[in-house]
């Protein structure tokens, strides 16, 4: 459990290390470079590296040796509620509005991300109306919405209002799909008025 | 004299009737994404960015503003008559406006809040037209040395100021300014980490940064949270009292504080209306007439977080129009709407497109304006949003995000770009890195590098300049001063902390 726990501690400063050092070398390899006397356009990518490498090994060093309980809440706010005596109010109140920390459900953020790269993957294939119809009733399901009949006509509605506005206001040609989804956009769009 | 017919050329424009209703809009639009549950403001003005495309300059940020002003407004009612608050911002008023609602004066409170945000408002709107000008004249004089360190000082006052943890800022920071080199280098052409693959090669635009990281990396968030729709309790009827003259005159002085902190708050980068908002408060229980009675529901509690969150917004405008920095995540986003109409916000623009920053200033008098008067006649319809199925508000929040990437270039690789940027603002949450040093560090990235590369060219390569010059080296101190006040505001808490326990044992 310790080794668990000290492992979300210092896995996100790892991951960023090893990325910036693999980046830097990325950065080594440009056509141009940085030679002496003349600022190449590896210099400035590799200062932000450097600044990158340092926050994270900090960070690392953090997280193996100190215990201090880590606040989103910015140092100002910190002193302010703390001279008010409302700390500890301020602690409940700014975190209420993200629930339980026991109550969360990574796998929802995981099926949401799955939904959200699955409309990007399917789209070309199914057409702009049919996935967003998908994805809308997913996305409200996946949120926790109990009524899947009404989810169904929203979802229906909206991917027809979406596509209404692309296709008549803003004027977006959108990916019609392969077979009968082609059909079916261009049913559509013939509907809408857009030849 | 000029300033004033300026800013009267300014109301002109803004009360054109198309300005007029884009400003109705965004005034609505601010109200409901602050009361919504499972939006935040600015997420609100991210996913009204995209449909700023087809306007012109001066109708997008006449939005957007509307929409920021109405914003640091709308969480005020929830937060007092149901103890729900819309945003951050508003948590203050939780400990004496729903204090004193629960005591039987909810229209009184909501009367206060009405009052704070109106006078706090104009207050900083008037301060902002005034204080402009010099602060302008002032950019206008900095070459790119100076340039690069009044970019620092915005950068690392929101890694400062943003969050508790330094690094976690920092890299959060270093993230955006290194996407935002992604792409060919704008002094050599040489491409940068685009590692072949087509849609880098034109760099990663900083709205689908935006987009993705607030808006879809929210829904993710929201959606692991399992939050719910609230159920509302009944307060009776709601409606708006305003307090007498005799009891406004009788909180002036928090009104003045509050609406001062607010604005300097305001101009300071990174510290925006929730610091401002919670600063106030904070004073207030320091040198407040009643602060003994601060909590128990009094005027002074909900007038000086109020007061000072609306006056936050005229500070805000300061540094972008002046300077072209944005120093919140709302403000970077009404910069990234003047920069996709091709405009960067800067000295140059201050005084050779004075009708458009004039437009602006205009907006923020009329959004105040406006928002005090939709708060009193539509707050019951705005209460009842409350009640929106917040799975409902998270699909069409994605659907927006994904119109964003569509009506930016049209690619279907935006949307691989966009998704990546959900996800990363996911793990941001999940991981508790702060969004704003990442948008901040995406929008000033190039403007730092273009300034850093020239400064280096034009003096033979020698950073040392940018020290060894008087202003650039007296900014860069307070780059440094910025960094390290974390640690010795950590440090005098820690040593107040230990005397107070040595005392009592």
């Amino acid at each position: 459990m310790a080794i668990l726990d000290l492992a979300r501690r210092v896995g996100p400063f790892l991951v960023v290390f090893c990325a910036a050092a693999w980046l830097w070398t990325v950065a080594e390899s440009f056509a141009i470079s940085t030679r002496l006397g003349r600022a190449g356009p590896d210099l400035w990518p590799k200062i932000v590296l450097l600044l990158m490498l340092g926050a994270a090994l900090w960070g690392m060093a953090e997280a193996l040796f100190k215990r201090r309980p880590e606040t989103d809440t910015s140092i100002l706010i910190a002193n302010a509620t703390r001279a008010a005596g409302h700390e500890e109010d301020a602690r409940q109140d700014l975190a209420a509005d993200a629930g339980d920390p026991a109550d969360r459900r990574p796998i929802f953020a995981i099926s949401g991300m799955a939904a959200m790269l699955g409309y990007v993957a399917v789209i070309s294939y199914l057409g702009y109306a049919v996935s967003t119809f998908l994805l809308l009733l997913s996305i409200m399901l996946l949120a926790g919405y109990r009524r899947p009949f009404l989810a169904a006509l929203i979802s229906l509605i909206g991917c027809l209002v979406f596509f209404v506005v692309f296709q008549r206001i803003v004027y977006i040609s959108l990916p019609l799909g392969v077979g009968p989804f082609k059909e079916l956009s261009l049913t559509l769009m013939a509907l809408v008025g857009v030849r | 004299m000029d300033t004033l017919v300026h800013l009267l050329h300014g109301f002109a424009t803004v009360l054109q009737p198309v300005n007029l209703l884009v400003l109705l809009i965004g005034l609505v639009l601010g109200l409901i994404v602050a009361v919504l549950p499972g939006l935040t403001l600015v997420m609100g003005v991210v996913l009204a960015l995209p449909f700023t495309y087809g306007m012109g300059v001066i109708p997008a940020t006449i939005l957007l503003t509307a929409m920021y002003v109405s914003g640091t407004y709308g969480g005020a009612f929830t937060s007092i008559l149901f103890r729900i608050p819309g945003e951050p911002i508003d948590v203050p008023l939780l400990w004496d406006g729903y204090p004193m609602a629960r005591a039987g004066e909810p229209a009184l409170a909501l009367g206060w809040t009405l009052f704070a945000a109106l006078a706090g408002g104009l207050f900083a709107a008037i301060a902002m037209v005034f204080l402009s000008g010099p602060v302008a004249v002032v950019a206008l004089s900095l070459s790119t040395p100076e340039y690069f360190a009044v970019i620092m000082l915005g950068l690392s006052s929101v890694v400062s100021l943003g969050g508790s943890s330094l690094p976690k800022a920092l890299i959060s920071l270093s993230l955006g300014l290194l996407f935002s080199s992604v792409g060919t280098d704008p002094t050599y052409g040489e491409p940068r980490f685009d590692f072949g693959i087509s849609i880098l090669e034109d760099g990663i635009e900083y709205l689908l940064i935006m987009v993705g990281a607030y808006g879809l990396g929210e829904v993710l968030t929201r959606m692991e949270q399992r939050t719910t729709s609230a159920n509302l309790t009944s307060v009776g009827a709601i409606r708006t009292k305003l307090p007498s003259l005799k009891q406004a005159y009788a909180v002036k002085s928090s009104l003045i504080r509050g609406s001062v902190v607010g604005f300097i708050i305001g101009v300071i980068p990174g510290a925006g209306a929730t610091i401002a908002s919670f600063v106030s408060y904070g004073l207030e229980s320091q040198y407040g007439k009643r602060r003994r009675e601060l909590g128990t529901g009094i005027a002074e509690g909900i007038v000086a977080p109020q007061s000072a969150a609306t006056a936050s917004v005229g500070g805000a405008m300061v540094p972008l129009l002046t300077m072209g920095i944005p120093g919140s995540g709302a403000t970077a986003i009404i910069m990234a709407a003047f920069m996709l109409q091709g405009v960067q916000p800067g000295p140059h623009v201050f005084f050779k497109s004075g009708d458009l920053v004039f437009a602006v200033f205009a907006s923020v008098f009329a959004s105040v304006i406006g928002m005090c008067i939709l708060g009193y006649f539509a707050i019951k319809l705005l209460v009842k949003v409350l009640a929106f199925p917040e799975a409902v508000t998270s699909a069409f929040v994605v659907m927006f995000c994904f119109m964003g990437a569509m009506a930016s270039r049209s690619t279907s690789g935006d949307l691989w770009v966009i998704v990546s940027f959900g996800i990363l603002g996911y793990l941001f949450e999940r991981f508790r890195f702060p969004i704003a040093p990442l948008v901040l560090g995406a929008i000033l990235g190039p403007l730092a590098e273009t300034s850093f590369m020239t400064t280096m060219i034009s003096f033979s390569n020698d950073w040392t300049v940018f020290f060894t010059r008087p202003i650039s080296g007296a900014i860069m101190a307070l780059v440094v001063l910025a960094l390290i006040y974390p640690f010795v505001s950590e440090w005098m808490t820690s040593r107040k902390r230990r005397s107070v326990e040595t005392t009592t044992t």
